[in-house]
């Protein structure tokens, strides 16, 4: 294990070379899902960084890697079929690719935590709320006395802030009788905080007595209540009702300053992204297509996808039928693939599209394209 | 609604179950056709025509069908259930006191056996799924599954007590140890309460082969069962929320994993006992064990019909508690399922 630690260090971390409030920086990171007949590939060569306390939203259509992206990142990827091929996740300068399984579970939970689309089946239904947050509150305190956590590398005990000094540091337990009253009043206050009112009611419920908003807000609070620096956010609203969606949006804005966190929010829906996000990053086929200030996109879109995506947004005017669909379709990613994969849909393919891949550059101040209309090459 | 009023409910609605189930088994067991009484008798019948009379009368076998069931019903809801042609006239009540505790040592030995050893196994199976011990665990209970209990009896027969005489056959206990006094009328409860520790070391040794070859072609249904619902939830969304809580997988596992795959565990259990319950009519006539399988068989030969029907209305009696029980059993497993 140590070993295995110290790998990571000696590859990854100068503190020189990471920027003082990065969290998260993803390079040159390849995912494909293999299979007998063919391998498909879902990230190509990907290259991402997250920072502090920031809300940033991955938008793109189905299948275009937002979710490979999101599970890679926590590690809870099936591999196989999955496989990384190439490329590095560093969370605060530690390369969790190369870390055993062990160890990478160290960093879920506490470190990066994620929530998912489907709340009605995400929550165990044979135990109760309460329990279930209780649970992960547990994690996080066993990390907290754990002392192999820190004992064995420099690295860990780097990463291992201390979270919450409000708890007094010993290992909540799970009573045949009921929680403890110290970890019932967390979980109560763990519950307000994602503005469950009844939470003295809610504590003791069975996920399938709640609504659908109520349990993505029981996921949010389990989330948090391990204190996460960065929360992946899968498609959180998707299978919620409009006003549901909106209160769950507006929950998890207020929230990032409240518990210090940074947000990854999973999304397709534009719509979604420009309500809370600070950043943009849109994903096509397996591609970072742009990535931007969440204004700056809006207001001009640099990437002929991204400006397809936004006149693809109904904006309740009087032409409802002038509803814009890009046409055309995704290419197959199980083949090898040469130039720009939006070529084919794209109304301003050149030349040079069919024939090289566009590199992500950096076409306005802090706003990153991968399109050769930005990139000088095309002339 | 809660529990007490639930289960009394329930019983009130078996007794409805039970009085199908001996009206059925009375006209199946009525229209075999033929005087009974020639049965009975055998060979005495052709030699003293007045006791075929006699017998005739005296159990009303002239009478239209529906006086014989109302005679039959009458007699069975003052506790009577009929005298025993096969056993030579003595109450049909005292033949199964006398046996029917040991068709439930089998079956207990049986349905805790194959329970354990497919839960045991299902969740190894599924811990290491594809692995080299899964697949054997597989080859293990498709064996069992495959082979009729009385094929298993005869090899377990042939290999425990013909080659290597580890285990005995015949009879449920020594028989030169006394029969410990009746109490709760189960010798081996009776064998503990009375210290006799002897006697209930030989009965264990006595219950092995039989509850073994009967368990051993059911607890595969259970492994089955419990993997592949094992598998399934192990790629379901609140298992992958356990996991993104970093929870160990032994935990992941165990704590949401196994605690879910148990439901189905419990619906099986019913029929598991339903299947042994009756599975040990084939298995006590195999290893001679003195249970009720044997009286079932002479008086289905004979058509001891109180014989017959009696037999059935405890099965259906166990069946009707089993389901109960199951039943009480989800509400303990899955908080979902509320009784009413």
């Amino acid at each position: 294990m140590e070993k295995e630690f110290d790998r990571s260090v000696s590859l990854t971390s100068s503190p020189s070379q990471s920027k003082e409030n990065e969290l998260l920086r993803i390079s040159n990171l390849s995912i494909a899902y293999e299979s007998k007949h063919a391998n498909l590939l879902a990230l190509d060569n990907i290259d991402l960084e997250i920072g502090q306390n920031r809300l940033i939203a991955v938008v793109g259509e189905s299948g275009c890697g937002k979710s490979t992206l999101a599970l890679s990142i926590i590690g809870l990827l099936a591999m196989p079929p999955a496989k990384i091929m190439n490329g590095k996740i560093e969370y605060k300068s530690i390369n969790l690719t190369a870390l055993k399984e062990k160890d990478r579970r160290k960093f879920r939970g506490t470190e990066i935590a994620m929530i998912f689309q489907e709340p009605l089946t995400s929550l165990n239904p044979v135990y109760k709320v309460g329990d279930q947050i209780a649970e992960a509150i547990a994690v996080r305190e066993e990390r907290k006395n754990d002392r192999s956590m820190d004992l064995e590398s420099e690295v860990m005990q780097r990463t291992y802030k201390v979270n919450a000094p409000d708890m007094p540091s010993r290992l909540p337990r799970f009573k045949r009788g009921g929680l403890t009253k110290l970890l019932r009043d967390e979980v109560l206050q763990v519950l307000k905080q994602v503005r469950i009112a009844d939470a003295e009611q809610v504590i003791d419920r069975y996920p399938f007595e709640l609504s659908g908003g109520m349990r993505q807000r029981v996921m949010i609070a389990m989330a948090l209540a391990q204190k996460p620096a960065l929360l992946i956010a899968d498609e959180p609203t998707t299978a919620l009702d409009v006003t549901t969606q909106a209160q769950v949006l507006r929950l998890m804005k207020e929230l990032i300053d409240e518990v210090n966190t940074s947000i990854l929010l999973i999304t397709h829906d534009l719509a979604v992204a420009s309500q809370v996000a600070d950043r943009v990053i849109v994903m096509y086929a397996g591609d970072i297509v742009e990535d931007s200030d969440v204004y700056d996109l809006f207001r001009e879109p640099l990437h002929p996808y991204s400006k397809g995506l936004l006149s693809c947004i109904p904006v309740g005017s009087k032409d409802k039928a002038k509803l814009k669909p890009i046409p055309g379709s995704v290419p197959d990613l199980s083949k090898p693939f040469v130039g720009c994969k939006y070529a084919s849909r794209c109304p301003f393919a050149m030349e040079i599209c069919s024939k090289r891949s566009p590199r992500l550059v950096e076409a306005r101040p802090n706003h990153r394209v991968a399109c050769f209309l930005y990139s000088g090459e095309s002339r | 609604m809660n529990t007490a009023s639930f289960i009394l409910r329930r019983l009130f609605l078996g007794i409805f179950v039970l009085l199908g189930v001996v009206t059925i088994t009375f006209i199946l067991a009525h229209s075999l056709g033929g005087n009974p009484v020639y049965a009975w008798l055998g060979r005495t019948a052709s030699s003293h025509p007045q006791l075929v009379q006699l017998y005739t009368e005296k159990y009303h076998l002239n009478d239209p069908l529906y006086i014989q069931y109302y005679y039959y019903i009458t007699g069975l809801l003052q506790g009577n259930l009929g005298y025993s042609p096969a056993k030579g006239f003595i109450p049909v009540s005292q033949v199964i006191v006398e046996t029917f505790p040991y068709t439930l040592q089998i079956a207990f030995f049986a349905i805790v056996i194959s329970i354990v050893l497919g839960v045991v196994l299902g969740v190894v199976s599924a811990r290491f799924h594809h692995g080299p011990i899964d697949k054997s665990i597989r080859a293990f209970y498709l064996a069992g599954i495959s082979s009729p209990a009385f094929f298993i009896a005869l090899i377990l027969l042939i290999v425990f007590t013909y080659f290597f005489h580890l285990l005995p056959t015949g009879n449920a206990a020594d028989p030169s140890l006394l029969t410990p006094k009746p109490i709760t009328y189960i010798p081996m409860l009776d064998s503990i309460i009375e210290g006799d520790y002897a006697y209930f070391a030989s009965s264990i040794q006595h219950v092995i082969l039989p509850s073994l070859s009967l368990a051993l072609g059911t607890f595969g249904v259970v492994v089955r069962v419990l993997r592949s619902s094992m598998l399934d939830i192990m790629r379901s969304n609140y298992v992958r929320t356990a996991r993104a809580k970093g929870l160990k997988e032994n935990t992941v596992f165990f704590k949401h994993g196994l605690r879910n795959a148990m439901i189905s565990v419990v619906t099986l259990s019913s029929f598991i006992v339903t299947w042994l319950i009756t599975g040990t009519i084939f298995v006590e006539n195999i290893f001679s064990y003195p249970g009720m399988g044997e009286y079932v068989f002479t008086a289905l030969i004979v058509q001891d019909y109180p014989g017959i029907l009696a037999t059935t209305i405890i099965f259906a009696v166990i069946i009707v508690i089993s389901n109960l029980v199951a039943d009480i059993l989800y509400v303990v497993v899955d908080p979902q399922i509320r009784l009413g």
